[in-house]
């Protein structure tokens, strides 16, 4: 059994890296399949989400008299209203739903971020200059910040900072790249492990034979 | 000479196709054994496991789906194999995202979890649990008003391990695996409201945000990519797949530094900017 879905596998990730050759069929129904599936199981999460964060508590509150849990019918009902987006004549509904949506969203996420992204990054900023790394790291920050200053009487005092600045944030945007490359082949290296073992190795030679056939039949037609 | 640097020209695109899978390959035929150096970020999360205590609580979030999979499962299965070895540690599992039941339940599989871990006991893993931040914030204010039931359907009231933990305040460690904003969702209800300790196992473009809280101190560590995957089963005395995948990587490495030199070269060789 597990050979089996190992060469399904191995055969759907030759399908899908089949369009580094060119557009064909086998890549679109490789495509089609990680769609299907990923939305399909989405569709059935969801579903038993809303049974257990809402519709369950609904119930035990119809049975019990908990206030508390017959007030989940609220979120249950803001969810409903989303869907009449679809209505011309009750699409002013759905905006309820998508403004509180919005706004418990803001609200929960302000207090952290305010605490984490500012009060804890200016923190953070304050290295003790008794190390390399603290004096590289202080200057590299205050050079991107001068870098940032529009105003000229300041940038001329910062002398050759802004400019170091500059620098700094070509550096940065470098290692940011070099991660991407690096995730990238990591994708690929993972990907490949499911492909390089027996039995699903097997399938590489016939999809270069049939890469081969093709290039073969079009340069043939072409002539 | 010409004649090759223009078919290098035109046909650049195949000629990058069967290096990366040459250099890809290789490797995996003939292993290069190449020494895998550990990273503080690494060893932030192995100490800090290390450190756990009988009756501390791990909680370890996922958002692993088919598309990060290789890249953010190697070093999931790895930390989980490292706390599930973790003697009277408790561990919860939670899901961020849709998919990410199904490479959790693998994973427990493949680590071999109730071998270690009783469930109900000692493990227990909550599934998917839909809001994003609201999702989180309630997990962190009371589990126990949040979910009627865990990934399996048991009630969270006959799940005895439950019994003691009701909020962020009761988790020792929090570890999310994730390409997505769930990291910052843990940091913002986590660790800014009840100060719960946070690490991270990021996909690579991820990780140079993240850089900006470890500096900072605000997560105690991160695995990073495929590499720290490495790392980290190097420290549990457990190589896998991804130290078996550091050869190819640091090749491919190679190939695009040497990929950048040729272009290059070529460029100025072709007359730069004039031509």
């Amino acid at each position: 059994m597990s050979a089996i879905a190992s060469l399904i596998s191995a055969a759907l990730v030759i399908m899908i890296y089949s369009i580094l050759y060119r557009e064909n069929p086998l890549f679109r129904v490789g495509e089609g399949i990680l769609v299907g599936a990923t939305v399909g199981h989405a569709v059935v999460q969801a579903i038993f989400n809303v049974r257990d964060l809402a519709i369950i508590k609904v119930q035990q509150g119809l049975a019990t008299g908990d206030i508390s849990k017959i007030l989940y019918v609220i979120p249950i009902l803001l969810g409903i209203g989303l869907y009449l987006q679809f209505s011309k004549k009750y699409r002013y509904v759905s905006k309820i739903s998508i403004a509180f949506m919005l706004s418990v969203g803001i609200a929960l996420s302000m207090r952290g971020l305010l605490y984490n992204n500012v009060i804890g990054q200016i923190k953070g900023a304050i290295m003790p200059l008794n190390t390399i790394e603290g004096i590289a790291y202080t200057i590299g920050l205050i050079s991107v910040l001068l870098y940032f200053v529009y105003e000229e009487k300041t940038s001329r005092i910062a002398g050759p900072l802004p400019n170091l600045g500059r620098y700094v944030l070509m550096i940065t945007m470098g290692a940011y790249f070099a991660n991407s490359i690096m995730g990238r082949l990591s994708i690929v290296i993972g990907t490949m492990d499911g492909v390089l073992v027996t039995p699903s190795i097997y399938l590489v030679p016939v999809a270069a034979l049939v890469i081969v056939a093709d290039v073969l039949t079009r340069r043939k037609q072409a002539e | 000479m010409s004649d090759f640097i223009e078919t290098l020209s035109k046909n650049y695109k195949q000629v990058i196709y069967i290096g990366l899978f040459l250099v890809l390959t290789i490797p995996r035929v003939y292993p290069l054994g190449l020494p895998i150096p550990l990273s503080d970020t690494t060893m932030g999360v192995y100490n800090q496991i290390e450190a756990l205590e009988p009756g501390d609580v791990v909680v370890i979030g996922s958002s692993i789906s088919a598309s990060i999979y290789a890249e953010v499962y190697p070093q999931y299965i790895a930390v989980m194999r490292h706390v599930l070895g973790q003697e009277g540690v408790k561990v919860i599992l939670v899901d961020h995202i849709p998919e990410a039941p199904i490479f959790t339940e693998r994973a427990i599989e493949e680590a071999n979890a109730y071998s270690y871990k009783a469930y109900g006991e000692e493990l227990v893993h909550l599934g998917y649990i839909a809001g994003d931040e609201a999702a989180i914030s309630g997990l962190c204010r009371d589990l126990h008003d949040l979910l009627q039931v865990d990934y399996h359907g048991t009630s969270i009231s006959e799940i005895s391990m439950l019994d003691d933990i009701n909020s962020a305040e009761d988790f020792t460690i929090v570890l999310d695996f994730t390409a997505s904003a769930d990291s910052q969702y843990w940091l913002n209800q986590a660790y800014a409201t009840y100060g719960t300790k946070i690490a991270l196992g990021l996909t690579a473009v991820k990780v140079t945000d993240a850089y900006a809280y470890y500096t900072a101190g605000q997560i105690f560590g991160i695995v990073e990519s495929t590499k720290g995957a490495a790392q980290y089963e190097i420290l549990i005395d457990q190589p896998g797949l991804a130290a078996q995948g550091m050869d190819a990587q640091s090749l491919a490495h190679l190939f695009f530094i040497g990929l950048i030199l040729v272009g290059n070269i070529l460029y100025f060789v072709k007359g730069g900017k004039n031509q």
